[in-house]
């Protein structure tokens, strides 16, 4: 014990206090800058044989960070970024499809539609009500495009706004990359880490909204950063870079590019199949999945309206031979996309439905059961690009061959299907379902809309291409016939005379086809199941459409708001983890200050003791 | 992207405010339009219920619109039917068979009434109501029925009922004035110049519908045989007098009328002394002359018959002939000229006047014709077509007596007055006894405007309870809305006021 260990105390503990002045005062300049952490500095104390403290060592700063928080803070704004990306894109649909009272809305097109029909049934021979359902009429036509056209726009907004997120991330990774590299560079000469770790943490954050990632520590203090599927995102302080392309136009019905990431070492994977949440992900599945069933549901409204509108039943004619009795069909007006309906009662008494759908490319050829809507069907392609409706009834000899039906070419080449009394089978009805190529002396429908892709062209649903419903939506129109003349609505028969001006048969057709007759709606679009598919009218089917685009929204509204309020709960606790005190702080200073001055006190002690010693001496 | 950019702190009890305020301003909009969102999105589960009703609501408004047009339509049947049967009640008491009174123009005064009362039915079946014809079918696109002179004269190139009714008159009547039949001059055999026996042939001048066809014969004259007639077309009789018959036998000989030949007409004649009463003949000085005798009261009753009731007969045929054209159905005309050989009828659709143009297709009911759609899978008919049976016996019996020429005022003519108006009553009176064509139309009509009645009642009702819960669905209760929006009125003021306190707090101001 002596002069000097208390001198070299009070040395130590103001050299001591002096850091600590300075990480209080940084804190307090930083408590309003955004992803600062609290630092604080600790000291180490060495004390020799006789108790007296022999050195005094200041540690590397700290920061406060509470690293369970902001791991579960980090995963969850992924979830967070998804549902609010995914909620931001449903909303736009919502208000696309169902604005309430607005009258613009498909579901009040469709009601005024339908409303004008009616009208015209009272009033065949009136012009203005004639042109009252041309006009109802190409509103929808207008509203299924500009529909389409929005949500195409919606799938081209997310393809640009993957890319500006990808060239985000890979901004990120290689800012990551950066900040490890000092970090280590740090270390090596023993400098201070914890700025650098603050920085890294809000890059980390970012990164954490676009993907779900994984963030784990390497020896060396480096992260390695993953996806939840484990393709490798920054490991030994090596960023991987993600690359996109945007497409031009996004075709219908088809996927737009994915995200590919390579790895250093040069490996190539698939980013969006491997992943399962964050913005970057809610838009892929928005560009590809929840904006094309938008789509299929308004290439199905536009396809079945004008199917309804357009096509005409041609009913089997009764025939008996010998005790069989069946029916016989003329079966030329079939064109590609068009159907023959057969129902019979097999030998064992079930009762089976078959459904032809004619082809004009054998490739097609087989046809699979779920081609059409209908559930309970048996369905077969027939290839008609022959012409030759002796050649068509051919192909269904064959296709019915096991069926124990009689099935024949009438002499007049006309498909005849009879039932076998010895089978014992029966026939219960036979009809096609024909599109008129003529807008009168084809029956009441005709093609009041047309596809305009190429020209303009009767719609038929063929199965050609890929399906000429896909993307109809986008070019329905309203037939050019029908525009320059509208009494087309009432004139389906000019020979051998023109029906008269005031007949209402056609409109009533019309009317009946749209509001009274239920059909079965294709599951694809996302209404209803394979199995069991949604069967109502078109005003029905609409209802449903709006209703769908409106629950979905609500729901990833909903979803959205929860983890919203999930990701704000973790964030304010994370904050609150790290975040400057500044009252704290200045309390510690005054703290700080008297300790200093006490310190200083004891220096001035110990050198009055020395001046009293030397003096005496 | 620069991170460093982001120099604010976040500060989530502002957050906090702000979402607040958000929803301060979201309930107040509600409070503004009354709904719960702007989208089907933001009425909550019910949406689809609420889709439903929305376009239920919607097609109502429309059957509404259908129902106030169908209902102007039937009203206005209902009016010019109750016309159209006062109408035949006023024809029936005008075409009075004992008033003969003719006017200084040749018309009847009978006949002046019931030509104005053609032309106001004429009208009647022409009423058109914003560009649909009443009595027209469904298709009419102008007045239904042709214009009473084009009816009556005709046009250059038609024919008009006069025409046609003079034609079947030519055809029934014959070249001999004696409704088509031939009465040869006797046939008698002499010895020594005495007369032995005579015969009196009557015969039918071929096989067809027109004029008088021999029926039978019943002879009560003594020394006279009868040869009956055959019933085959053309038929004939003999009467041959062997011998005297006495005073005070009677011979009658029954005819029937055309054109289904089953109303007789009978001449009876009875053998006096003089001959000088009507239905009577001489007993001649022998046998030649009182045949003679005989046969010349029979022309000479023929004659009258066939200017009298045979014309009268004549005229109903002639006239359901041209109006008869129910369900496509042409007018006939007699196949000539000439016309008092002619031995059938040819269709006269391309010259004769067509009196009626409206929707003239087969069917079992005109009804059917109109269809108003009031409701989902609810339809009205009330069509009606001008030459349905009850309107169309107005018009026949009203033009076929209008067309009448009695001018002659002889007594030929007052008894074809007689028989002319006696079968226009009969055609204007009903087949059944209490109701007429026209009541049964009016019948029909009233039930379905009853329909439409009950229809637009149930409209209103389903409507205003349609429009209750879509309302429920959609809208917001306004007393909640108020509570909330005081209460969140409260709550951001008492957190701006926290805010504040808190911000302000700070231990550097206490040092």
């Amino acid at each position: 014990m002596g002069l000097t260990s208390a001198l070299n105390t009070a040395l130590f503990g103001i050299t001591y206090n002096q850091k600590q002045i300075d990480v209080a005062a940084s804190n307090i300049a930083n408590a309003d800058t955004a992803g600062y952490t609290a630092k604080s500095v600790e000291a180490k104390v060495f004390f020799d044989g006789q108790g007296n403290v022999s050195g005094l060592m200041s540690t590397d700063i700290r920061r406060a960070v509470d690293e369970q928080i902001q791991a579960a803070y980090f995963g969850s704004r992924a979830e967070a970024n998804y549902s609010a990306q995914i909620a931001t894109f449903t909303a736009r649909l919502d208000d696309l499809f169902g604005s309430l009272d607005n009258g613009s809305g498909l579901n009040a097109l469709m009601t005024e539609f339908s409303n004008s029909l009616s009208a015209l049934v009272t009033d065949p021979g009136g012009f203005a009500a004639q042109k009252e359902v041309v006009a109802a009429a190409d509103s929808i036509a207008r509203q299924l495009n500009g529909s389409y056209q929005a949500i195409e726009d919606m799938r081209q907004d997310a393809d640009n706004l993957m890319r500006a997120e990808v060239e985000d991330i890979n901004e990120l990774l290689r800012s990551l990359q950066d900040v490890d590299e000092k970090i280590q560079d740090a270390r090596v000469s023993g400098g201070s880490v914890a700025d650098l770790l603050d920085q890294r943490d809000r890059y980390v954050e970012q990164l954490s909204g676009y993907l779900d990632v994984e963030i784990d520590h390497e020896t060396g203090g480096t992260l390695r950063i993953t996806t939840s599927s484990g393709q490798q995102l920054l490991a030994n302080n090596k960023a991987s870079v993600l690359s996109f392309e945007t497409t031009n136009y996004l075709q219908p019905n088809v996927s737009g590019n994915t995200v590919t990431v390579t790895s250093p070492a040069g490996t190539r994977t698939d980013l969006i199949a491997g992943s399962d949440s964050g913005s970057l992900v809610a838009l892929a599945e928005m560009r590809d999945e929840v904006l094309v069933e938008a789509q299929a549901q308004l290439d199905t409204i536009a396809a079945e309206l004008s199917l309804a509108m357009s096509n005409v039943t041609v009913a089997g004619a009764e025939a008996t031979v010998g005790p069989d009795t069946g029916f016989d069909l003329d079966v030329s007006a079939l064109q590609a996309g068009n159907t023959i309906s057969l129902s019979y009662t097999d030998t064992s008494g079930a009762q089976q439905n078959v459904s032809f759908v004619a082809v004009s490319d054998p490739a097609l050829l087989p046809l699979d059961n779920s081609t059409t809507a209908r559930a309970d069907d048996t369905v077969y392609g027939i290839d008609i690009s022959s012409g030759l409706p002796a050649n068509y009834i051919t192909q269904i000899v064959a296709a019915l061959g096991g069926s124990g039906l009689q099935v024949s070419n009438d002499g007049s080449d006309n498909l005849r299907v009879l039932g076998d009394v010895g089978g014992p089978t029966s026939v219960q009805s036979l009809s096609a379902s024909v599109t008129p190529t003529a807008n009168t002396d084809q029956g009441l429908g005709f093609s009041m809309f047309v596809d305009s892709r190429a020209g303009e062209q009767v719609f038929t649903d063929s199965l050609e291409a890929g399906g000429q419903r896909v993307g109809y939506a986008a070019s329905i129109a309203v037939n050019s016939a029908l525009q320059d003349d509208s009494s087309l609505l009432v004139t389906y028969e000019t020979v051998p005379a023109t029906n008269s001006p005031n007949d209402s048969a056609r409109a009533e057709y019309l009317l009946e086809r749209l509001t009274a007759d239920p059909k079965a709606f294709d599951a694809d679009a996302g209404i209803g199941n394979t199995g069991s598919p949604y069967q109502g009218t078109i005003l029905t089917y609409v209802n449903q459409v709006v209703a769908y685009q409106g629950n979905q929204a609500s729901d990833a509204a909903t979803y959205a708001q929860a983890k919203e309020t999930m990701t704000t709960n973790l964030a304010i606790r994370y904050e609150e983890s790290y975040s400057v005190n500044v009252d704290a702080e200045m309390a510690f200073l005054i703290e700080l200050e008297n300790a200093y001055a006490a310190n200083a006190r004891v220096m001035q002690a110990v050198n009055e003791l020395f001046d009293v010693l030397l003096n005496t001496v | 992207m620069a991170v460093d950019s982001i120099s604010t702190s976040r500060s989530y009890m502002t957050k906090h405010v702000t979402n607040l305020s958000k929803m301060m301003a979201e309930k107040t909009t509600q409070l503004a339009t009354g709904k719960v969102g702007t989208t089907y999105g933001q009425v909550g589960n019910s949406r689809i219920l609420d889709l439903e009703l929305t376009q239920r609501v919607g097609r109502i408004e429309a059957y509404k619109e259908t129902i106030v047009k169908a209902n102007l339509h039937i009203e206005t049947l209902n009016l010019t039917l109750e016309r159209m049967e006062d109408l035949r009640l006023d024809a029936k008491s005008a075409i009075d068979t004992n008033d003969f009174l003719l006017q200084a123009d040749g018309q009847t005064r009978a006949q002046a009434t019931s030509e104005i009362l053609l032309y106001e039915a004429v009208n009647l079946l022409n009423t058109e109501v914003a560009g649909y014809y009443l009595y027209g079918g469904s298709d009419a696109i102008s007045d239904p029925v042709a214009a009473v002179d084009a009816i009556l004269e005709g046009t250059s190139q038609r024919a008009g009922l006069n025409t046609v009714i003079d034609e079947f008159y030519q055809a029934n009547l014959g070249a001999q004035n004696n409704g088509r039949l031939d009465i040869p001059p006797l046939v008698t055999n002499y010895t020594l110049g005495v007369p032995t026996d005579s015969t009196l042939t009557i015969s039918e001048d071929g096989a067809h519908d027109f004029g008088f066809d021999i029926s039978s014969v019943t002879s009560g004259l003594s020394n006279v045989t009868v040869t009956p007639p055959t019933g085959i077309d053309p038929d004939t009789m003999d009467l041959q007098f062997t011998g005297q018959p006495t005073i005070g036998e009677t011979i009658s000989i029954e005819f029937t009328l055309p054109p289904d030949h089953t109303e007789p007409l009978v001449i009876e004649l009875k053998a006096t002394s003089d001959g000088a009463a009507a239905g009577t003949f001489a007993i001649g000085a022998d046998l030649e002359e009182t045949a003679d005798n005989l046969r010349s009261a029979i022309i000479a009753e023929l004659e009258l018959q066939a200017q009298t009731k045979l014309r009268a007969v004549s005229d109903e045929w002639a006239a359901d002939s041209f109006f008869d054209t129910f369900g496509g159905a042409e007018p006939m005309r007699v196949d000539g000229p000439p016309f008092d050989t002619a031995t059938g009828l040819r269709a006269g659709g391309s010259d004769t006047v067509i009196w009626y143009t409206g929707e003239n297709t087969p069917t079992n009911d005109p009804r059917d014709d109109r269809t108003s759609v009031i409701d989902n899978n609810l339809e009205v008919n009330y069509g009606a077509r001008a030459n349905e049976k009850g309107l169309t016996d107005v018009i026949k019996a009203l033009a076929t007596f209008v067309t009448a020429d009695f001018s002659g005022d002889t007594d030929i003519d007052r008894l074809y007055y007689g028989e002319l108006s006696t079968g226009m009553q009969r055609v204007l009176t009903p087949d059944t006894a209490d109701q007429s064509g026209i009541v049964d139309i009016t019948t029909e009509i009233s039930i379905a405007y009853r329909t439409v009645q009950n229809t637009n009642d149930r409209h209103i009702q389903m409507q205003s309870s349609y429009q209750g819960t879509i309302d429920e669905i959609e809208g917001v209760d306004d007393e909640l809305l108020a509570a909330e929006i005081l209460q969140l009125q409260t709550n951001i003021e008492a957190s701006y006021r926290a805010s504040s306190i808190v911000y302000q707090l700070s231990i550097v101001d206490y040092l």
